[in-house]
């Protein structure tokens, strides 16, 4: 055994925590070599000294300072879920809302949009005013392929000259 | 407190502990909403993972910020624990986290040290009287403080959970996520150092 080895075993050597075998190296090496014995007590002393020190207490405030910061943790929780709505904060809560109430907003300001009131009337019930405007298609031969200058883009009667 | 846990308490104090509920039983008792464990496992463990990070960090004031910190955290986190672990090897692992946080963010200014600039210990106090006065063989403990804040972190954290909360092997391997042959051989090159720096301060 090297001084290396022997140095590695010390605290396992005062902690009984060797195998025989090593421990007879251990021993062995040490009674070869008394000058280390010294080694071995300073390890042991400082072990005895740390285990026999008083233990550090924490200061008569803890529990009080712990829990007041529980306390406040409480409350911090109590406060957020009564500010909730729906699971939203109150702030963005109302984002949300602002965000929902303009879009709905927007479709029914575009025109042509599937929401606007023109379309819902043409479409659902053509009125009678309307029904009139629009042009029946004209199933004959001659018309078939002539373009009706009768209405403008926006199927308003017009006028043809030639009719 | 629910009925039970009192009576079982109170028998814990007067039949020199038969009856002492285990650490396992009150985070579980606390987990299904008994505040009384809570503080149980508080009184159980406040002193001791104080003696810990206090001895780690070499920094009271700190100290008892980061035992704070986490009894909070085993407030907040109590469904974080599950039986597979000893409780002490759980709460240890938060305690020894934080400590290490601290550590890091303080590592250059570590402005309440036990020590003062004369080399004098302030402010080490127990519950009525200072460590100073508690302790039979208080010069080799105040220059082993010294000497333990010089040893490298890793060694150090070893050491103070070995020796100073007597820990086993076992334990500080869970605790620390090191492998036990590991552990052993930092504890005993901590103590080589701690024994050298030691021998040098008397000199």
């Amino acid at each position: 055994m090297d001084y290396n080895k022997f140095e590695d075993r010390i605290s396992s050597w005062i902690e009984n925590d060797l195998s025989l075998k090593e421990r007879k190296e251990f021993e062995a090496f040490l009674a070869e070599n008394p000058q280390y014995q010294s080694k071995v007590d300073e390890v042991r002393h400082i072990i005895s000294t740390m285990r026999e020190s008083e233990s550090l207490k924490v200061s008569k405030e803890f529990d009080e300072n712990l829990n007041q910061k529980l306390q406040n943790l409480n409350i911090g929780q109590e406060h957020s879920t009564s500010k909730e709505i729906f699971g939203f904060s109150r702030q963005n809560f109302a984002y949300l809302a602002l965000s929902l109430g303009a879009i709905v907003f927007l479709l029914f300001q575009l025109p042509g949009n599937a929401f606007s009131e023109d379309i819902i009337t043409n479409s659902n019930s053509m009125s009678e005013e309307n029904s009139k405007s629009i042009p029946v298609v004209n199933d004959s031969l001659d018309t078939e392929d002539k373009p009706d200058n009768s209405y403008d883009v926006n199927g308003t009667f017009v006028g043809n000259d030639e009719q | 407190m629910s009925q039970s846990l009192q009576t079982l308490l109170h028998k814990s104090t007067d039949m020199n502990d038969e009856f002492k509920l285990t650490d396992e039983r009150l985070i579980k008792q606390f987990q299904e909403g008994d505040r009384h464990a809570f503080d149980e496992l508080v009184k159980r463990y406040k002193d001791r993972l104080h003696n810990f990070v206090c001895r780690y960090l070499n920094n009271q004031t700190l100290a008892e910020d980061v035992v704070q910190e986490t009894m909070i955290k085993l407030y907040t986190h109590k469904h974080y624990y599950k039986p597979i672990a000893k409780f002490s090897t759980w709460i240890y692992t938060i305690a020894k986290n934080l400590a290490l946080t601290e550590l890091r963010k303080n590592k250059r200014k570590r402005t309440e040290s036990m020590w003062n600039d004369r080399g004098e210990l302030i402010e080490v106090k127990s519950n009525e009287e200072s460590l100073e006065n508690k302790i039979q063989n208080e010069l080799a403990v105040e220059e082993l403080n010294r000497c333990l804040d010089e040893i490298p972190e890793n060694f150090r954290i070893a050491v103070v959970l070995r020796d100073f909360q007597e820990l086993s092997y076992q334990e500080i391997s869970k605790i620390l996520e090191i492998p036990i042959g590991t552990i052993k051989s930092r504890i005993n090159r901590g103590r080589i150092q701690l024994a050298e720096k030691l021998k040098h301060f008397k000199e």
